[in-house]
C-alpha cells in the first residue's frame, strides 16, 4: 500500500481509498463475481455503490473492475472499440488516478479490458479478463419488464417467452428483430444478454479463452462466463444466426473481418474499423 | 391552536408565512448571484414556466425558499395575466449550435463538437475549502474558444433520404395556456416543453427500462446553444427580437417488430427546450417518439410511457404537486362520509 500512498497524495483523488472504493465493498463485489463465475450466465444480486459516474456511463463495470484490479495490472478502458472516446477517457481516468496502474491500447497485452458496446478485434488469451459494462442486465426484460416475473422464469429456465418471440419475429418479419444485445443461452443453461455487442463480437464470446465478468451497477447484478465456456445465440435449425455485414472492408487498413462504422465526413462516406487501436496497428505494420 | 379553525383566525396565515420565511434577509444581489451561479436551475424554472425571463425566475425561486415547483407556480401565475400581445416564431434549424454532438454516428457530415458539458467529468464531491476562483474559468473559456460552424446539416437527413425515418406528423403550434381542448401532436410537444424535468425523465425511462413496447432508443443529434427569436412587424416585415439558450434533441426508435405490416425503419421523436438542459430535451424526444410509435398502432397496449393521454395528465408539475399536496386542505368533511360507510358496513356483516 505505501507504495501506492505517495502516488496518491499527487492526485487529485487523495482522500479516497487505492482503487476508490473502500475495501468492504470490493468484498462484496469480488464475492457476488465468485458465485456469477460458479454459475456461468446467472445474475447475481449485488449492492451496488453509488459511483462517481452517473448510472447507466458505466458505473457496474467500473465497479467490477475497481473491484478486480492489482497494482501488477495493465489496463485497457474501450468504448464502442476506441480507446479514445471521451467516456472511455474518464473512466480510465478516474482508475488510473486511485491505482496508478499501467494502461495499454494493445488489447494483448492488457490484463484488465473494461470495454462498452465490443469486444475487441485481436484474439485474446488465457489469463486476460473483459469487464463488459451493462445497461440492460436481462435478456427477458423484453418480454416482461418486471423483474420479479423474469427472476422466476430464469429459475425454471423457462425461457418459452423468449423462443416465441424469436418465433414471432421470424414467422411475422422473417427475421429475428434482435440486433446488437442478441441473447445467448451459456452451456445450455441460463440465457444472458451479452451486453449491447455487435452480432458480430457473439461468436468470439464462445469457447473463448479469456474470463468475462459483466458489471451492472444501475440494476445492481453481476454475471460471468468462464473461460472456455459454450456460449451460443438463440436460433432455430432452419434459420440460422447471423452477423451484421459491411458492404466494402475497411477504407484504412482493408481488413474485411472486423466489424466497421461509417464515416459521413469525407466525401464519398466510407467505412472504417471500430477497434481503433487494432486498425491503427495494422496500418503502422 | 388546531388547524381547523385557520379559517377563523386570518392571522394565522400570516404567522405560519412569517415563521416559514428565511431567518436572514436575502442579499441585495441574490438574484444576479443566483443566475450566475446556478444557470442550470434558472433555465430549468424558465422551461418549466414557459416564461424566458432568468431575473424573474431567480426571483421567484428566492421568494419560493429553493422550492422550485412554487417558484414555477409564481412565474406562471404572472405570466398568466399578462395579455397575448403577439406570436414569436422560432426554427430549431436556426440555432446556433454551441455544442452538437451524434451518439448515432462517429463521425457525421459536419463534425461534432464537445462544447460546454460535464458529461465526462468524474462526479468526485469537491470538499477543498476555497472555492475555484473565477480567473480559472476565464482562461478555460479562451483556451477552449472555438468558432463553430454557423449551421450543421441535419445528422438524420441521409437516412431519411434513404426512406428509413418515419415521416412525422406534422405538428401545428398550439397555445395550451389559451386553448380548451388540448390534443395532438402540437399540444403533446407544448406540453413537453414546460413539462416537469423529473416526471418527463422518469417516464421516458420506464420505457428504455422496458415498460411499454419494445423502443430501443438511439439519440441521433443534441444541440445546443443560441435560438433567434423572430416576432412580425405590424407591416408584415419579420425581424429578430434577441436570442434565447435552447436545445434540441432527436431520438429514434428501432422498428423492424411493429405490428401492421410496414417497412422496417425507424420512429423520429423530437425535443426542445429552452435552456441548456439535455436530459430534458433528450427526455422529450423520447416521449414524443414513444406517442409516434404507439400511434400507428392504435390497438396495442400502453403503458404510461407511450400513452399520450397518461403523459398530458402526468407531466405537468403544476398539476401533479398542487393536487398531491392539497391533501394537507382540511378534509374532515368527506373523510367523516368514508368513515360512515366503513362502520355502516362493518355493522351490517356484523348483524348477518
Amino acid at each position: 500500500m505505501s507504495a501506492f500512498a505517495g502516488l496518491l497524495a499527487q492526485t487529485p483523488a487523495s482522500g479516497y481509498a487505492w482503487a476508490y472504493l473502500d475495501e468492504e465493498s470490493k468484498r462484496e463485489v469480488r464475492r457476488a463475481l465468485l458465485k456469477a463465475v460458479c454459475i456461468p450466465g446467472y445474475q447475481v444480486p449485488f449492492a451496488s455503490r453509488e459511483m462517481p459516474v452517473a448510472r447507466g456511463w458505466g458505473s457496474g463495470g467500473l465497479q467490477v473492475t475497481l473491484s478486480i484490479i492489482e497494482p501488477a495490472d495493465t489496463l485497457k478502458v474501450i468504448d464502442q472499440g476506441s480507446d479514445e472516446s471521451m467516456n472511455a477517457r474518464a473512466l480510465r481516468d478516474l482508475i488510473v488516478r486511485t491505482t496508478g496502474v499501467a494502461t495499454t491500447t494493445d488489447a494483448r497485452e492488457a490484463s484488465i479490458i473494461q470495454t462498452r458496446h465490443r469486444i475487441p478485434e485481436d484474439p485474446l488469451h488465457e489469463g486476460q479478463i473483459i469487464v463488459f459494462q451493462v445497461p440492460i442486465a436481462d435478456p427477458l426484460r423484453i418480454v416482461d419488464a418486471r423483474s420479479s416475473v423474469t427472476r422466476r422464469l430464469h429459475a425454471e429456465r423457462d425461457y418459452a417467452p423468449l423462443w416465441l418471440y424469436l418465433y414471432e419475429d421470424v414467422a411475422t418479419k422473417g427475421a429475428p428483430s434482435f440486433t446488437h444485445s442478441y441473447p445467448v443461452q451459456v452451456e445450455g443453461g441460463y440465457v444472458m444478454a451479452p451486453t449491447p455487442i455487435p452480432r458480430h463480437d457473439i461468436p468470439r464470446l464462445c469457447e473463448a479463452p479469456f474470463l468475462a465478468l459483466y458489471g451492472a451497477g444501475r440494476e445492481a447484478t453481476v454475471y460471468a462466463v468462464p473461460p472456455y465456456t459454450k456460449v451460443t445465440p438463440l436460433e432455430f435449425d432452419d434459420r440460422p444466426f447471423t452477423v451484421e455485414r459491411f458492404p466494402e472492408p475497411c477504407a484504412l487498413c482493408g481488413a474485411s473481418w472486423t466489424y466497421l462504422q461509417e464515416e459521413a465526413d469525407v466525401d464519398p462516406p466510407r467505412y472504417v474499423c471500430s477497434d481503433v487501436a487494432y486498425c491503427r496497428r495494422r496500418r503502422s505494420g | 391552536m388546531g388547524y381547523t379553525s385557520v379559517a377563523d383566525r386570518t392571522e394565522a396565515v400570516e404567522a405560519a408565512a412569517a415563521l416559514a420565511a428565511p431567518a436572514h434577509a436575502v442579499p441585495a444581489d441574490g438574484v444576479s448571484a443566483l443566475i450566475a451561479r446556478c444557470p442550470l436551475l434558472i433555465d430549468q424554472i424558465a422551461a418549466e414556466c414557459g416564461v424566458v425571463e432568468p431575473a424573474l425566475c431567480a426571483r421567484a425561486l428566492l421568494q419560493a425558499q429553493g422550492d422550485v415547483v412554487r417558484a414555477v407556480s409564481l412565474v406562471r401565475a404572472w405570466a398568466a395575466t399578462l395579455p397575448r400581445i403577439g406570436r414569436v416564431r422560432l426554427a430549431t434549424a436556426e440555432l446556433r449550435a454551441e455544442r452538437r454532438i451524434t451518439p448515432a454516428f462517429a463521425r457525421p457530415d459536419g463534425g461534432q463538437y464537445l462544447g460546454a458539458s460535464l458529461d465526462y467529468a468524474q462526479r468526485l464531491l469537491d470538499l477543498s475549502s476555497s472555492e475555484r476562483p473565477a480567473q480559472q474559468n476565464e482562461n478555460a473559456h479562451r483556451n477552449g474558444a472555438l468558432e463553430l460552424p454557423r449551421t450543421f446539416p441535419s445528422a438524420i437527413a441521409p437516412l431519411s433520404d434513404e426512406g428509413l425515418i418515419d415521416a412525422t406528423p406534422r405538428a401545428t403550434p398550439l397555445d395550451v395556456t389559451r386553448t380548451k381542448h388540448i390534443s395532438g401532436r402540437g399540444a403533446l410537444l407544448q406540453l413537453l416543453a414546460r413539462g416537469e424535468t423529473g416526471t418527463m425523465t422518469a417516464l421516458a425511462y420506464t420505457a428504455i427500462r422496458g415498460y411499454g413496447q419494445r423502443q430501443d432508443p438511439t439519440l441521433m443529434e443534441l444541440r445546443s446553444g443560441m435560438l433567434p427569436v423572430r416576432a412580425r412587424r405590424p407591416d408584415g416585415e419579420e425581424f429578430v427580437v434577441g436570442e434565447i439558450t435552447a436545445t434540441t434533441a432527436e431520438v429514434t426508435l428501432y422498428r423492424l417488430h411493429d405490428q401492421g405490416g410496414a417497412d422496417a425503419r425507424f420512429t423520429l421523436g423530437v425535443g426542445a427546450t429552452v435552456g441548456r438542459l439535455e436530459r430534458r430535451a433528450i427526455a422529450a424526444a423520447m416521449l414524443d417518439a414513444g406517442c409516434a410509435r404507439a400511434a400507428s398502432d392504435p390497438d396495442a397496449k400502453r403503458r404510461p410511457c407511450d400513452d399520450e393521454e397518461f403523459i398530458t395528465v402526468a407531466i405537468d408539475g403544476q398539476e401533479a404537486s398542487g393536487f398531491v399536496e392539497h391533501l394537507k386542505l382540511p378534509h374532515y368533511v368527506t373523510f367523516t362520509s368514508d368513515l360512515d360507510r366503513v362502520r355502516e358496513a362493518r355493522a351490517e356483516r356484523a348483524q348477518a
